[in-house]
């Protein structure tokens, strides 16, 4: 009995036929490829990408030098050097000087890129939501030394992502 | 006989313990490793039960009952984790949140916080509290102790400190209620020597190291046991280093030594290991007198060839070597075997002192007790210290004795007060005189021995109902002591004083304590690095220079460690007058003072404190190593290590030690079989000048080239105290 | 039978001279002891068959506490008389002081005599400066008259008394507070044990007692202790001092037997304000439950009677409201007083009377949460029995008891933010 009804299936190429009716349906389908780099993927409000460090809206840096990233960090990519922010900080927007004198704040904020493994437990311990992680996921090292991110670079980075960036925090905040 | 009746059995948590009766629950619980919650209570402090965060059940009691201050009874039951006790505990601990800032991120004390702790264990996820928190504005308590007080939980022990430890009651809580303020009701900083220690005992981020403020984290920190330079307690602490760098220093608890205290001085002098002028490359002076950084090779040969110069053509004894007395016992003990060696006894670290004439006759200076039983003392005569300024924490010891009943005198200059009662007190400028008056009283008592060289005094003296008071209170004292400490060892007159001193302990049946300057004159004088003395007290054939004929005569050829001659020295200016006649001089420094620098032809860096391991020898005579916690700051070497090939250099046997415990084993080995000495009474020459007058107590804060250099340290009032009474003194 | 011990002397002119004191039979009973040599022992029976509680609110009987007393111990032991009455709703000790002086000194000397004590303190409330004017002519008078000082009346016995006037703390009110205020320390109250008979004032064994308690003294010793007693209940003797205050006509202390009925005592006090009925008693000052004003009507003025109905006699500071008091806005003004009051020491009272003050002025505001009324219950829980002192106890007893009473006045206020009873809000 088994016999016969094999021998019926392979006569009549019904399991070819099952098999291409999937890659027929398929055809006639939305594609899933995309032709990077003019299309991109669609991006998560938690994209893991570059990192960055954000200032509040009157330009003081968030961070408080508090090492929490540095502590949970389990690559070790982050180092961090605090002081009480001292007279001859630099003004940012005006303010540093006099309003924030004596502060927590960091002397380096130095990340690693080769070290990161990108887990995003930074950016959960913060207590500032100063250390973020960006939709930015393209870019490139061309000298030795570049994938030691500065405060300076993360700022900077930060400060060009910030719109997206509050966004993305503000979507994210409620699951927080 | 009583142990049997004092014996109470309990049960706590179910299980059954013994304890004694009148123990309070919590200690019973602690040494039995039965964790309860607690942020007022300390071991070393009184009780005042106001935290309420050690709530437990009691069997029979109607209400939660604090651990601290409930005495145990015989078959009392009590539960620690009860849902009854767990309620109340997390009720206590939402109380002490609501108000409390939670900004753990930004406090210094996150990582190592009480609160924090308690909070994980016993605090809710959320607050109920919506209202307003309390903000109390920044007080400034100087420039040792950063506040923070809307951190404050009241638990009061900075308070009770104060009161109970430092002897000064300078903080305290004003207002009432939910406006009450930890603080020092009018703004000032805080003036103990002790004032440190508040660090520690707070329980949360209120009370924070200045010095220290946002610059690392605890659980960055490496730990190194080590032992503090700069008296003859020897304080034990921890040297908490990050990256290689001293961060911070705390105590290392010692029930024997320093109990869990440490002085401000142990605390903030690792401040100047940073300090701009450490010498960090070797210099040699080359044939324009200029100074030029060099190799050690060439250093160490141009050092060790211009002393043989000098010992072969002016013969050994035209050679000395002046070290600090808070070296190593390594230190001493290579340097004076390169001193002997190379033909010369002129090894000192006496560097205060200024009579030597009775140092044949005299001992190491040491406590001849221990630090324990300071406390259990009758009567304690005090002759010639500053002793609160001087030993802070051996000063605590008398102190618990004094508030225990003890009857505590002094024969001091005047301007010298104390923070514990004083039974007896003979204020004056002439030691002499005031100790020979007691000595007669107690001759008039009928105490007298032989007095021999000092009878005449004796007899002379004028006995006024001062000196008769305390002669009585010696005598009448059970277990009596008699300090003599720095002022009295620097005097002029010091052979006389010291005898004088050693005349009434034996006739009042007293300890004879010796103490003077730096953290290692025992160890000093026990490896030898005395003129007179060889090691383990071994005799010598002749008697090398001590640090008054050095300075009178200049030797041509001068070996300095770790000194810096204007300060450190009792004759300052002439010291380094001293030192700039001299023809060659070799210095192992570890800070560029202008001397240093103006004069030596040769300059080894040398390892600062913490840095080096070693060995300190208390004042109670124990032996205390410690390893380097950090490397030695540029091309700075541990003094062992460069004296050890000074030695190997200069063609010497038996200097070929892989490791400072080779050459410790060695010292120590000779100091073991060497027979423990006793002061015994002998003979004096010389009279002295009796109307000579006292020289003033070092300042605390200028002690050693350390605390010097101690910025933090240099601003409290205490500095200036030191600088306003007795800075004509140097 | 009314004002037969405190106030037995009221209706004499000038009343607090000594003269008038005399007049009355005043300091017979010292005198007669002091010349007889009656032996302590036998005044403590006596005052132990009186059946006299302690009238400052806790009720513990008096010659009970005496008799803790180590009274052949060697030194100093001290008598203090604590009449810093800051309960809201209490002014009883303040007219002893006024117009009865001398029998609080003559109930002084008997205390004195009878624990072995040669120093007395009386401790004023720092409000009260008339009162404490007078005790000082009073203690003036009585030095004079060779009543105090050393060598009383040729017996034999010191006896030096001073009063101190405190700084207007009600924390100090607490015994061992007051023991601190006394001693020149910031008035905080010590955890006990060590109880004040054993480490007392400047450590020395030490009693404590009542203005009013000390007072009645000088009549059970001239009266007998039997006679006390059968003004009274069975465990409970005597006449006691009932300050009435609030909504009824003739507010004022009156000294009525124990266990008069309520009913009686609103009487005295000419009933309830014209046209308004009674709501609400708090009837032992204001750290004492609240008692519904129906249920108050049927109980009577001791301590089993009050505490049937979940109360307390306390001082016996009647607080009589009617029905136009808004419950919320009382509870708001207790928990403000004893969130002013706390003296900052242990936790649960100096964090938890701040919470309960701002959570019951932001219901009565009508800012409240629905959560807010368990929240209250539930802070004032934590607060219960947790605390060093029982201030931390009087703070909480009020809030809780006005939530099981009055909860539906909080619930209107929180949904309707406007209150239920009176339109003045």
């Amino acid at each position: 009995m088994n016999m016969l009804k094999k021998i019926i299936r392979t006569w009549t190429l019904s399991e070819l036929l099952k098999g291409l009716s999937v890659t027929g349906r398929y055809l006639f389908r939305k594609k899933f490829t995309l032709n990077y780099p003019e299309e991109k993927a669609p991006q998560s409000p938690r994209f893991r990408g570059l990192h960055a460090l954000r200032r509040y809206p009157d330009g003081e840096e968030r961070c408080i030098a508090c090492k929490l990233c540095e502590a949970v960090c389990p690559a070790m990519a982050i180092t961090i050097e605090a002081a009480p922010r001292d007279e001859d900080a630099p003004e940012i927007n005006g303010v540093g000087r006099s309003r924030n004198y004596g502060n927590r704040r960091t002397t380096k904020y130095e990340l690693d890129l080769f070290k990161c493994i990108f887990c995003g437990y930074c950016e959960e311990a913060c207590p500032v939501e100063a250390i973020v992680e960006t939709r930015v996921y393209e870019y490139i090292f061309d000298g030795r030394g570049q994938n030691v991110m500065t405060k300076e670079a993360l700022l900077r980075i930060g400060d060009e992502h910030e719109p997206q960036l509050a966004a993305d925090l503000e979507v994210d905040g409620r699951y927080r | 006989m009583d142990t049997q009746k004092d014996q109470v059995t309990i049960e706590l948590n179910d299980t059954r313990l013994e304890a004694r009766q009148g123990q309070m629950l919590i200690e019973v619980a602690d040494a039995n490793g039965v964790s309860i919650p607690r942020f007022c209570y300390h071991k070393k402090l009184s009780v005042s039960a106001n935290c309420r965060m050690c709530l437990v059940e009691v069997e029979n009691a109607p209400k939660m009952l604090p651990a601290c201050a409930t005495p145990v009874t015989d078959g009392m039951k009590a539960w620690t984790k009860s849902p009854k006790a767990i309620a109340a505990q997390k009720s206590v601990m939402e109380f002490l949140l609501i108000n409390h800032p939670l900004d753990c991120p930004v406090c210094d004390q996150g990582g190592e916080c009480d609160l924090q702790e308690m909070a994980l264990g016993y605090g809710g996820d959320t607050s109920r509290y919506t209202e307003g928190k309390r903000i109390i504005k920044e007080k400034d308590y100087g420039s040792l102790v950063s506040t923070e007080m809307s951190r404050c939980i009241h638990c009061t022990r900075c308070v009770r400190f104060g009161v109970e430890i430092a002897g000064i009651p300078e903080i305290g809580g004003t207002g009432r209620g939910d406006h009450m303020q930890i603080g020092t009701y009018v703004q000032k900083a805080l003036s103990s020597e002790l004032s440190g220690n508040i660090i520690d005992l707070c329980p949360v981020g209120a009370l924070l190291s200045k010095p220290f403020l946002f610059s690392a984290r605890s659980w960055e920190l490496k730990s190194v046991p080590g032992v503090a330079p700069h008296d003859a307690v020897g304080s034990n602490i921890q040297i908490q280093t990050r990256n290689g760098k001293v961060m911070r220093v705390i105590p290392q608890e010692n029930e024997a030594v320093n109990e869990i205290w440490i002085s401000d001085r142990d605390r903030f002098s690792y401040l100047a290991l940073d300090s701009e002028d450490r010498v960090t490359q070797p210099m040699v002076r080359n044939s324009d007198g200029q100074l030029v950084e060099t190799d050690w090779q060439s250093a160490l040969e141009a050092a060790v060839n211009g002393m043989k110069m000098v010992a072969s053509t002016d013969g050994g004894g035209a050679l000395g070597a002046l070290a600090s007395p808070s070296s190593t016992t390594e230190e001493f003990y290579l340097l004076q075997k390169l001193m002997r060696g190379l033909g010369s006894n002129s090894v000192d670290h006496r560097l205060r002192q200024q009579d030597f004439s009775g140092q044949s006759d005299q001992i190491a200076p040491q406590l001849g007790t221990t630090l324990q039983q300071i406390e259990q003392q009758n009567a304690v005569l005090i002759v010639g210290s500053d002793i609160q300024r001087e030993q802070p924490l051996l000063s605590h010891r008398i102190r618990k004795a004094a508030l225990s009943g003890a009857a505590v005198s002094t024969v001091n200059p005047d301007g010298i007060e104390f923070n514990f009662p004083l039974s007896g007190e003979v204020v004056t400028d002439q030691l002499t005189p005031a100790l020979s008056a007691i000595a007669r009283a107690m001759v008039d008592m009928g105490m007298g021995g032989d007095l021999s060289g000092l009878s005449a005094l004796v007899a002379d003296a004028n006995v006024e109902p001062a000196h008769q008071a305390v002669a009585e209170s010696l005598i009448g004292g059970e277990k009596a002591m008699v300090l003599m400490g720095e002022i009295a060892y620097r005097d002029q007159n010091q052979a006389v004083i010291y005898a004088l001193t050693g005349a009434i302990a034996s006739m009042s049946g007293a300890t004879f304590s010796v103490l003077t300057e730096g953290a290692n004159a025992l160890g000093g004088l026990l490896a030898g690095a005395v003129p007179h003395r060889d090691t383990a007290d071994a005799t010598v054939d002749s008697v090398g220079m001590d640090v008054a004929s050095m300075v009178d005569m200049a030797p041509k050829g001068l070996l300095l460690m770790g000194i810096e001659a204007e300060s450190d020295l009792a004759a300052g200016p002439a010291a380094a007058d001293a030192i700039r006649k001299s023809e060659f001089v070799v210095s192992l420094s570890t800070f560029a003072d202008s001397v240093t620098m103006g004069k030596s032809d040769v300059i080894l860096p040398l390892a600062a404190f913490t840095e080096s391991s070693g060995t300190f020898v208390n004042a109670e005579g124990e032996w205390q190593s410690f390893g380097g916690a950090v490397a030695p700051k540029g091309e700075a070497r541990p003094g062992w290590k460069i004296l050890r090939v000074m030695g190997t250099m200069a063609n010497l046997d038996g200097f070929d030690y892989n490791s400072s415990e080779d050459v410790l084993s060695e010292v120590r080995g000779l100091c073991d079989q060497a027979e423990t000495e006793k002061w015994s009474w002998s003979a004096l020459s010389d009279l002295g000048d009796a109307s000579s007058c006292t020289v003033a107590s070092t300042p605390i804060y200028q002690v050693d080239s350390l605390v010097r250099r101690s910025e933090p340290l240099q601003q409290t009032p205490l500095a200036h105290a030191g600088q306003a009474t007795t800075g004509g003194a140097e | 039978m009314a004002n037969q011990v405190c106030f037995r002397n009221n209706h004499l002119e000038n009343s607090w001279t000594l003269a008038a004191y005399q007049s009355s039979g005043g300091y017979e009973a010292v005198k007669k002891i002091l010349s007889e040599k009656t032996s302590p022992e036998e005044l403590i029976d006596e005052i132990k068959l009186s059946a006299l509680r302690g009238r400052g609110g806790a009720g513990f009987p008096t010659g009970l506490k005496w008799s803790f007393m180590p009274r052949n111990a060697p030194g100093q032991k001290y008598i203090v008389c604590n009449s810093d009455e800051g309960e809201p709703g209490t002014c009883k000790d303040r007219d002893i002081l006024r117009y009865n002086p001398h029998q609080l000194i003559e109930g002084m000397l008997i205390a004195g005599y009878c624990i072995g004590a040669s120093a007395g303190y009386n401790y004023i409330r720092g409000e009260f400066w008339e009162p404490y004017s007078r005790f000082e002519v009073a203690l003036e008078e009585a030095r004079a008259a060779g009543l105090l000082g050393d060598n009383i009346l040729d017996s034999g016995f010191d006896f030096q008394l001073h009063s101190h006037l405190g700084a207007g703390a009600y924390v100090c009110g607490e015994e061992t507070a007051l023991l601190n205020s006394i001693e020149g320390k910031k008035g905080q109250p010590r955890f006990k044990p060590p109880f004040p008979a054993g480490f007392g004032l400047y450590g020395r064994p030490t009693t404590i007692n009542n203005t009013e308690s000390l007072a009645s003294i000088p009549v059970i010793l001239s009266k007998g202790g039997q006679w006390f007693l059968d003004q009274g209940l069975p465990n409970a003797g005597g006449e006691k001092l009932f300050s009435v205050s609030g909504h009824v006509n003739r507010p004022g202390n009156y000294e009525v037997p124990m266990g008069t009925p309520f009913s009686e005592l609103l009487e005295m006090a000419g009933g309830v304000r014209d046209g308004h009925q009674l709501k609400a008693v708090i009837p032992g000052g204001s750290s004492t439950p609240v008692v519904p004003g129906d249920q108050m009507m049927g109980i009577n003025m001791d301590y089993d009677s009050i505490a049937s109905a979940g109360s307390m006699l306390g001082a016996g500071s009647v607080i009589v409201m009617d029905e136009t008091t808004c419950m919320p806005r009382v509870l708001a003004r207790l928990a403000y007083f004893y969130y002013e009051e706390s003296c900052g020491q242990c936790t649960p009272c100096r964090e938890g009377t701040g919470w309960l003050s701002r959570v019951t002025q932001r219901i009565e505001d009508g800012n409240g949460a629905q959560a807010d009324i368990d929240l209250l219950d539930s802070v004032a829980g934590n607060i219960e029995g947790n605390t060093i002192c029982a201030l931390g106890d009087a703070a909480a007893m009020p809030v809780r008891s006005f939530l099981k009473h009055y909860r539906d006045e909080f619930q209107h206020h929180i949904d309707h933010k406007q209150c239920m009873v009176t339109s003045d809000w």
